[in-house]
C-alpha cells in the first residue's frame, strides 16, 4: 500500500541525517568568502595552449570572408547623412530630459580556439542591466542566452548529451510561463557543431557546421558550395523544432528564408532570395547578409527590431573615445559604448549630463550576440522579478 | 522548515541594510535546511558542504534581488537546486560523480549509499532517498518542506500537473522499494 500522506510527513519531518551538516565550519567558510570577487559558477578549467593566438587568427578568418572588399552599410545614422527633418527630429530628440526607464538583456558569445582553427568551441552568457535605486545597475549574469520571446522568456543554450556533457548544439526551451520546462540531456546528432551569431526577439540566426567536411578557409569563404557551413535564420518554434532530432540533415532544417521576412515581390526586386542567410554585426547596427555574395543589406524590423541609433557617433565618440560599437535604448535614456574590452553604460539625461553607470568587462573573444531592451515601467518590473531567478 | 520565520524585510533590502547580519540570519534560520536539500539531491556529504557555500553566496550578493511574491523558503530552495544542477553540469562533477543523479546504478551499493545507511534518521528517509531523483524531490519537497504543489512547481520548474503525477509515482516506487525489503528480509 502507497504510503499516506500523513505517514510521509511524520516520517520525513527531521532531516535526513542524524548528524548536522551545515556546521559552524561551514558557516565560517562562507562568511570567510563574502568578500570574494564574484566568479561565474561552476568554475570551467579551460584549456590554453600556445596556438590560441593562432587560432583566433584562424577564426577571424571566417568572419573575414564576406566582408572583405564588399561595401559596408554607413556605420550609423550619422546627423551628417539625414534630412534636414531627421536631423532636426534627432537634435529634438538629444534636447530632451529622459526618465531613466529602460532595462536591457545583453546576450553574449564567448569562441574558444580549436585544434583546426574553424570549429571552437562558444560559450553563452546573458547579463541583465536595469534600473534600480535611480541608477543603473547590473542585477543578474548566467549561462546561456536568455530571451524575452512573447510573453515569456526562453532560453537558447549549448545542449547536454546523454553523458551531461556540454555539446556544440543548441537548444531552446521555455523557461517561465506555463509551460516551462528544464533542460534535457539529448543525443546529439553526429557531425554537427551549431554557433549562435543573433538573437532578436523572434528570430535567430545560427552558423552549423559539418564536422565530416574539412573546415579550411577556402570552404569559409563559399559555404554554400562547400557543403561545410550552413547559415540559418529560426525563429523561436523552429529553434525548438530542431531540439529533438538525433540525426541532422540540413536539407530538412527548419528555417526562415529570406523571401518569406521580405515577402515575394520586394525580394525578388533585389534578387535576394536566399536560403541561407544570416544577421551580422556592423558598428551601429545589426545587418543581413547571404552566403551567395556576403553584400550586407538592411533587415527588416520582423528580424531585427529597435535597432535604430538615437545619437550621431560623434556623440558616442565624445562619450567614449575607444567605442567601436553602440548601442541606444529605443527611449533614448541609456547608450551602450563597445569598446575593446568592456561594455559601457550610460544614462543619458539629455544632452550634456551624461553618467557612465555600469561597465561590464568582455572576455577575449567575446562578442555581443543580443541586446533585448525593456523600456515600460510594466514589462522592467517583470523582468526585474524573473529574470534573476531564471539566470541562476 | 515548515513554519517560515519573519523575513519581510527581506523585500525592502536596500543598498544600505547591513547585507552580512542578514545573511547571518539567514544562515541560522535556513543554513540547515539548505544543506539538507543540498544532500538529498546530491546524496553526497561533500557537495552538499560546497553546494551550500556557493547558496549562501549567491544569496549575499543577490538579497535585493529577492522577489516579493516569493517566500525565503522556496526563494533559497530555488537557489539551491540550480546551484545543484550547477555543480552536476561543471566538469569536475561529471568527473567525479558521473554515475549520480541523472544516471544512477540502482541498487548498486556506494560509498554514500553507506552513509545513508548509518546516518539516516529512519527508514523512511532510507527508503526516500533510493527513489531516483526526480521522484525523490517532489516528495521530499512535499512531506519535508511542506511546499504547496504550486511552489513545487516554482522550484521544479515544471507544472502542478507534472508535479502530482510525480508525487503519485514516488508514492508507487516507494511502496514497492518496502515491500521489495521485506521479501529480501525474510
Amino acid at each position: 500500500m502507497n504510503p499516506n500522506d500523513q505517514e510521509l510527513r511524520n516520517g520525513l519531518s527531521r532531516g535526513p541525517l542524524s548528524r548536522n551538516g551545515f556546521t559552524d565550519e561551514l558557516r565560517r567558510k562562507i562568511e570567510d568568502r563574502l568578500e570574494e570577487a564574484p566568479r561565474r559558477f561552476p568554475a570551467r578549467r579551460w584549456i590554453w595552449g600556445g596556438t590560441v593566438s593562432l587560432l583566433a587568427v584562424c577564426l577571424l578568418a571566417i568572419w573575414w570572408w564576406p566582408k572583405s572588399g564588399e561595401p559596408e552599410l554607413a556605420p550609423f545614422s550619422a546627423s551628417a547623412d539625414l534630412t534636414p527633418q531627421e536631423k532636426a527630429n534627432l537634435e529634438q530628440k538629444m534636447a530632451a530630459e529622459r526618465p531613466l526607464k529602460s532595462a536591457v538583456l545583453i546576450g553574449l558569445r564567448t569562441d574558444e580556439g580549436s585544434a583546426d582553427g574553424l570549429t571552437g568551441a562558444s560559450r553563452y552568457r546573458t547579463v541583465f542591466v536595469a534600473p534600480q535605486d535611480g541608477r543603473l545597475q547590473q542585477l543578474a549574469e548566467g549561462d546561456g542566452i536568455l530571451m524575452p520571446y512573447r510573453q515569456n522568456f526562453w532560453k537558447i543554450a549549448n545542449a547536454r548529451d546523454l553523458n551531461g556533457t556540454e555539446t556544440q548544439v543548441l537548444q531552446t526551451y521555455q523557461v517561465s510561463g506555463k509551460k516551462a520546462t528544464s533542460p534535457r540531456l539529448i543525443e546529439a546528432p553526429a557531425r554537427l557543431s551549431e554557433k549562435l551569431l543573433f538573437v532578436g526577439n523572434v528570430y535567430a540566426s545560427v552558423r552549423q557546421t559539418d564536422l565530416s567536411v574539412r573546415q579550411t578557409e577556402a570552404n569559409a569563404r563559399r559555404p554554400s558550395a562547400s557543403g561545410a557551413f550552413y547559415y540559418w535564420i529560426k525563429d523561436i518554434p523552429q529553434m525548438a523544432a530542431s531540439n529533438d532530432r538525433t540525426v541532422w540533415d540540413p536539407k530538412r532544417e527548419p528555417h526562415t528564408t529570406l523571401q518569406q521576412v521580405r515577402g515575394g515581390s520586394d525580394s525578388a526586386a533585389d534578387g535576394l532570395t536566399a536560403d541561407q542567410w544570416f544577421i551580422d554585426r556592423q558598428p551601429g547596427r545589426w545587418v543581413g547578409r547571404t552566403t551567395e555574395n556576403g553584400v550586407p543589406f538592411e533587415v527588416s524590423e520582423d528580424v531585427v527590431s529597435k535597432d535604430e541609433l538615437t545619437l550621431p557617433w560623434e556623440e558616442i565618440s565624445s562619450l567614449e573615445p575607444a567605442a567601436k560599437d553602440a548601442f541606444t535604448s529605443t527611449t533614448g535614456d541609456v547608450v551602450v559604448a563597445v569598446t575593446g574590452s568592456q561594455i559601457e553604460l550610460y544614462y543619458y539625461r539629455k544632452h550634456g549630463e551624461v553618467s557612465k553607470q555600469v561597465a561590464i568587462p568582455l572576455k577575449q573573444g567575446e562578442t555581443i550576440i543580443m541586446m533585448q531592451w525593456a523600456t515600460e515601467d510594466k514589462y522592467i518590473d517583470i523582468w526585474k522579478r524573473q529574470v534573476p531567478e531564471l539566470l541562476q | 522548515m515548515s513554519s517560515e520565520p519573519d523575513f519581510d524585510y527581506l523585500r525592502y533590502m536596500t543598498d544600505n541594510d547591513d547585507k552580512k547580519a542578514v545573511l547571518h540570519e539567514l544562515m541560522t534560520a535556513y543554513g540547515k535546511e539548505v544543506w539538507n536539500y543540498a544532500f538529498s539531491i546530491t546524496r553526497k556529504w561533500d557537495l552538499a558542504d560546497d553546494i551550500t557555500q556557493e547558496v549562501f553566496i549567491k544569496v549575499f550578493r543577490n538579497l535585493h534581488n529577492f522577489r516579493r511574491d516569493a517566500s525565503v523558503k522556496t526563494w533559497l530552495l530555488t537557489i539551491t537546486r540550480n546551484t545543484a544542477i550547477d555543480f552536476q553540469r561543471s566538469a569536475f562533477f561529471r568527473k567525479v560523480t558521473l554515475t549520480d543523479w541523472f544516471s544512477e546504478q540502482g541498487d548498486r551499493r556506494s560509498a554514500e549509499q553507506d552513509v545513508i545507511e548509518r546516518l539516516a534518521v529512519n527508514d523512511m528517509w532510507k527508503l526516500v532517498l533510493r527513489l531516483p531523483a526526480k521522484y525523490r524531490e517532489a516528495i521530499i519537497l512535499f512531506a519535508h518542506y511542506q511546499l504547496s504543489m504550486k511552489e513545487m512547481a516554482d522550484v521544479l520548474g515544471v507544472t502542478e500537473g507534472t508535479v502530482k503525477s510525480r508525487l503519485f509515482h514516488a508514492r508507487q516506487k516507494l511502496s514497492k522499494l518496502k515491500e521489495l525489503d521485506r521479501h529480501e528480509s525474510e
